[in-house]
């Protein structure tokens, strides 16, 4: 076929998709048509059709090409110096082929090894050769011997090694019956091989049957020494992570020692173990760790359980091969090995290398006085070791898991391998965990800009507490961190009130998590139920946030009815008593969200009470709670009028801050806290939704310090979304504090607000807060644009921020929002009025009226404020519009609402006077 | 903490190069560890398929990486080309020397009519297709998935969310490519 062109390919390929589709008998015609048509292209299409029918005869890349392990080594290819002859075998390492050299100096045959490692670069062929050399200097009678080593120019590592024509020690032994002394007499050879090359300081780390082979002479063979930690060194450049380091150990785990297996230091104790294990195997037939049933199982049993006493692993069986073998009945095998041969064995299984035999020599010396039957160095373990072994073993549950955990933490660079059992190093990982999850995320969470980083470090931990919790499902304490950990981590996803990353969703998604496992546990032990309740009531921050006030409410509940019960039989303890008694701020947060300020009032002061009765010397948990009641009283306080209240509550609190900021003076919820009481003591002096002294001078100064606190938290943690929203709150605040004395600066301060609050959206903040307070920073920029005489912009403003409040008042429909709503009817129909839309402003007046009359119903101090703002403007309108009757009849209601209420108070009493004002102008 | 994959999968969309070359050098590693994990876990005769890989790679990374991860058909088509990739590299250092670093590409004797392909070829398969990818590149796509990984029709179907009809005549006209450029190629 002729080459196609891209542009030829793509001309034909529509009519290619069309010819395709058709039958043959179709096709046919539909060429025939086509040729008369548009000939150049028919053809190209033709021929295309052609190679399609080779295509299907051929079958042409209907098969995968599968990846298979390459066995692909040819005999008579040449590598180096070699000629490969024939295939030997190949492991887990790689395939060995029978080669001999090729330009015929010597007749020697060799094995050569080709790894399965690939080697890049100039440098990693060079350090392969070099580390290659210095095993081939390694000379001993038993040890097989290296003889080259090399890369193939494709990046093929190879190994040249001496040909041991040989058996496996285990299967000589048994093939000669060897009996156990005569295997000891054997295995002494091992020894003197593995002891020469631990002078040279290599070590092997594969001791198994395959590497030790015994020729037809009774000639015993090491093979590969060193060749494990070349390979590994290779496999393991300097970016290995953990799992190319997981992927890169070629490791035999039958013969592995524990320290492989956990990925501690490699020693020549290392090849003590392995050759315990060689030993054990030669003589009970059996591995130490029993039939293995899985590798799991395998590597428990390595690290965590303690080999049977080989003269307990003979069974009494009459028929017993493994006797048989060894030329002795399964009893007198029993008795053979009973005593020394136990001691020496146990002693070289240690878990911990630092108890084993210090060296090869050792062992074999011990072996040695045996065969002579002297008395041996090693000292059987006491029953109360044994003892204090089993109880440890039987509550020990720890596998692959955390041996995987341990591997992380080498990777970490954190040493927590002082523990010798597994049981020790199970409590380490988790005491571990526990400090990431717990210590360590309280200490950052007090750092400025550490959110993420909280985040990471959580998270981690609960992998790790996860991992464990999987090798310890019963563990009631285990599981509690665990859901305590999910908890941390959803803060730092995005628990609304906490320093957080803002993904709210994930947040719920970890805190459900938690949830479901405290449910269990309570179910479980009713020791548990504080935990249950301490869950409750901080998942319904979420609720709460959504505005979802009623289940908010709910879970609060849920949890303030367990700690009251547990409080009535004493049986809290005092980090419950805390929660306990801060539930009572939680629960009046919600009531006053609700709009019920009195309930809210009295549950904030029930909280302060109780606080106060258990601070216990200088406990800085309860100063906390006893500040933030405090500062809850100080608004519920400023929302019933009782403003003077309100400034004291507020001082008690900014006490209580600053004592607890002088222990921790880089906490930053405390300076979020601190400058609050600003933001607060701000609208105690000067709001119009909520009861103050209308006092914006005084007011502008704490409005000024709120922003100026807030900006510095933007400043320390640019990612902390609520300090940014904070910011924006100080914003408008400082502008309608300005609106009076400096409207036009107050005009672009709201601007800049409003900005803050669209930047944020757009960052993704679409949640409720943010979207409302955006409105109120619009409202008060149509304040400021109206009080500067640019009404138009104002018109604009009001009514898009009316248009935005509608929506969310009746999507969560609450007092805040209803007020929100009144507010903005009455500017916007003040600036309609302004702008001449009389009729308009009217209708808006009337609407603002109608929904503020409906809010006074049940008399709170806080939900008449906005009929009275509604009468008031209404009189301003009648009087410009010199509808004077009507202007007194608005002035006339607004004084019978402020007598309506019996009591007096700060706030009651200066509207009561302005009100008796406005209505003498009209005598 | 290094590059993640799926930032480094977003770079590469946003036509990173460095980031796209670190992605597939990424996978790369990826998939060549899992590779020698599953031989070795398997023991050595058994064959492997590159979809039992991939599946198995993406499931590994997802994980991983959490939910962050992008969707997962964008995932095995860069995959895919990684896993050509392996594959090909080791039928040219098979080419080169008659030794590959670790693998054989051999066809199964499963389907006796069916031609297979040696390591010149699929060596030649792949220029081929590198040219496909530059003219018609979701054709190149298909082969990738269909050829080098062993998913089926219905599979890439759903992956690139087309019909498997739609799928099935690509894979044809891709067929009838690859075909045509490896004839005239050899003619040489």
């Amino acid at each position: 076929m002729p080459k196609l062109s891209p542009e030829q390919w793509k001309q034909a390929s529509p009519f290619l998709d069309e010819a395709l589709s058709l039958n043959a008998q179709e096709r046919a015609e539909w060429l025939a048509v086509f040729h008369q048509n548009n000939p150049e292209i028919a053809a190209l299409v033709e021929l295309l059709l052609d190679e399609h029918r080779a295509v299907a005869e051929e079958r042409f890349l209907e098969q995968v090409p599968p990846l298979r392990p390459d066995q692909s080594a040819s005999a008579g290819e040449t590598i180096g110096a070699y000629r490969l002859l024939s295939p030997i075998g190949h492991g887990g390492m790689g395939t060995v082929w029978l080669a001999e050299r090729s330009d015929g100096r010597f007749e020697r045959k060799v094995a050569i090894k080709f790894p399965h490692i690939s080697v890049r670069g100039h440098a990693g062929e060079g350090r392969f050769k070099r580390e290659g050399s210095i095993l081939a200097r390694l000379a001993h009678p038993n040890v097989a011997e290296l003889v080259d080593a090399g890369v193939t120019p494709a990046g093929q590592p190879y190994l040249v090694l001496e040909y041991v024509d040989g058996t496996q020690i285990d299967t000589y032994c048994d093939i000669h019956k060897h009996g156990i002394d005569a295997r000891i007499r054997l295995f002494l050879d091992v020894l003197a091989a593995v002891a020469h090359a631990h002078t040279n300081l290599i070590v092997h780390r594969d001791i198994k049957p395959s590497n030790v082979l015994v020729t037809n002479e009774g000639h015993v063979k090491l093979l590969d020494f060193g060749i494990a930690k070349l390979l590994e060194d290779q496999s393991q450049p300097a970016e290995a992570t953990l799992l190319t380091r997981e992927a890169g150990s070629v490791l035999t785990p039958a013969y592995a020692a524990p320290e492989q297996i956990t990925g501690q230091p490699i020693t020549t104790a290392t090849d003590v173990y392995s050759l315990g294990v060689l030993l054990y195997v030669l003589l009970t037939g059996r591995h130490p760790t029993g039939i293995s049933q899985s590798p799991a199982h395998l590597v428990k049993a390595i690290v965590d359980i303690e080999p049977l006493r080989p003269s307990d692993a003979i069974t009494l069986d009459q028929t017993n091969p493994i006797a048989a073998n060894r030329a002795a009945t399964a009893d007198r095998l029993r008795r053979r090995l009973r005593g020394d041969l136990d001691t020496i064995l146990v002693k070289a299984l240690k878990k911990d290398s630092g108890q084993r035999y210090p060296s090869v020599l050792a062992l074999a010396n011990d072996l040695k006085r045996h065969l002579k039957r002297e008395p041996i160095s090693a000292r059987p373990d006491t029953m109360a070791y044994r003892a204090a072994k089993f109880v440890r073993r039987n509550r020990t549950a720890v596998v692959l898991t955390t041996i995987a955990l341990m591997a992380v933490f080498i990777g970490a660079g954190v040493s927590i391998y002082q523990a010798s059992v597994a049981q020790r190093r199970f409590q380490d990982v988790r005491k571990l965990a526990h400090t990431f999850v717990f210590d360590l995320h309280d200490e950052i969470a007090k750092l400025e800009g550490s959110t993420k980083a909280r985040e990471i470090m959580v998270r981690t931990g609960l992998e790790y507490l996860d991992n464990l919790s999987r090798s310890a499902g019963g563990d009631l304490e285990l599981q509690k961190e665990i859901a305590q950990a999910y908890m941390k981590i959803g803060d730092a996803e995005g628990f609304p009130t906490k320093p957080n990353l803002g993904h709210i969703s994930d947040a719920m998604t970890s805190y459900q998590k938690a949830g479901d496992i405290f449910r269990g546990l309570a179910t479980k032990k009713t020791a548990y139920l504080p935990d249950l309740a301490k869950f409750y009531l901080e998942f319904s921050g979420f609720p709460r946030f959504s505005q979802d006030l009623k289940q908010a409410r709910a879970l609060n509940d849920s949890g303030l009815q367990i700690l009251e019960r547990l409080q009535a039989s004493h049986a809290l303890d005092r980090d419950s008593e805390r929660t306990y008694i801060n539930a009572w701020c939680r629960i009046g947060d919600i009531d006053e969200d609700l709009g019920d300020y009195k309930k809210a009032f009295s549950e904030f002061s029930r909280c302060g009470d109780l606080a106060r009765a258990a601070r216990r010397g200088k406990d800085p948990t309860m100063l906390s709670i006893l500040s933030q009641a405090d500062e809850r009283i100080g608004t519920a306080a400023r929302e019933l009028g009782l403003l003077q209240l309100a400034l004291r509550a507020l001082d008690e609190d900014e006490a209580a801050i600053n004592e607890l900021l002088a222990r921790e003076p880089q906490n930053p919820s405390l300076h979020r806290r601190s400058a609050l009481v600003h933001y607060y003591r701000m609208l105690v002096y000067n709001d119009d939704v909520t009861p103050s002294y209308g006092d914006p001078v005084r007011a502008l100064d704490h409005a000024k310090r709120y922003l100026a606190a807030t900006e510095e938290m933007v400043r320390r943690d640019p990612r902390n979304t609520q300090a940014q929203f904070s910011r924006a709150i100080a914003t408008y605040a400082v502008s309608f504090c300005l609106s009076e004395s400096d409207p036009n600066a107050a005009v672009s301060i709201a601007r800049n607000a409003v900005r803050m609050f669209d930047e944020m959206i757009d960052a993704g903040r679409t949640d409720y807060l943010t979207v409302s307070r955006r409105v109120r920073a619009l409202r008060r920029l149509g304040e400021t644009e109206f009080k500067a005489g640019r009404v138009k912009d104002a018109l604009a403003t009001a009514r898009a921020a009316l248009e935005t409040e509608r929506k969310i008042a009746a999507q969560d429909s609450n007092a805040e929002e209803e007020r929100t709503l009144v507010h903005l009817l009455i500017l916007t129909a003040r600036v309609n009025a302004a702008s001449g839309a009389i009729k308009e402003a009217e209708t808006l007046l009337s609407e603002a009226r109608e929904s503020a009359i409906k809010m006074v119903k049940d008399r709170q101090l806080t939900n008449v404020l906005p009929l009275a703002t509604v009468e008031r403007a209404l009189g301003e309108f009648y009087v410009q519009q010199r509808r004077n009757d009507e202007a007194r009849a608005s002035h006339q209601r607004l004084s019978e609402l402020w007598q309506s209420f019996p009591e007096s108070n700060d706030y009651l009493d200066i509207q009561r006077a302005a009100s008796n004002r406005l209505l003498a102008s009209f005598h | 903490m290094q590059a993640t994959l799926s930032s480094l999968i977003e770079a590469a969309d946003h036509g990173d190069t460095s980031g796209l070359n670190a992605l597939f050098s990424a996978l790369y590693s990826e998939l060549h560890r899992l590779a020698k994990r599953e031989l070795a876990a398997r023991g050595f005769g058994m064959s492997l398929g590159a979809s039992t890989l991939l599946h198995q790679a993406y499931l590994d990374l997802a994980s991983r990486e959490g939910p962050s991860f992008p969707d997962r058909a964008r995932f095995i088509g860069y995959a895919a080309r990684v896993m050509r990739g392996l594959i090909i590299d080791h039928a040219r250092n098979r080419q080169a020397l008659k030794r590959g670093g670790g693998f054989e590409i051999t066809s199964l004797e499963t389907n006796a009519a069916a031609r297979a392909v040696n390591a010149g070829e699929l060596v030649e398969i792949s220029d081929a297709l590198e040219e496909l990818a530059r003219t018609d590149p979701s054709l190149a796509e298909i082969v990738d998935l269909k050829f080098f990984c062993g998913f089926s029709f219905a599979e890439i179907a759903a992956m690139r969310n087309i019909s498997e009809r739609t799928v099935q005549r690509n894979w044809e006209k891709a067929r009838i490519y690859l075909h045509g450029s490896l004839r005239k190629d050899l003619s040489l």
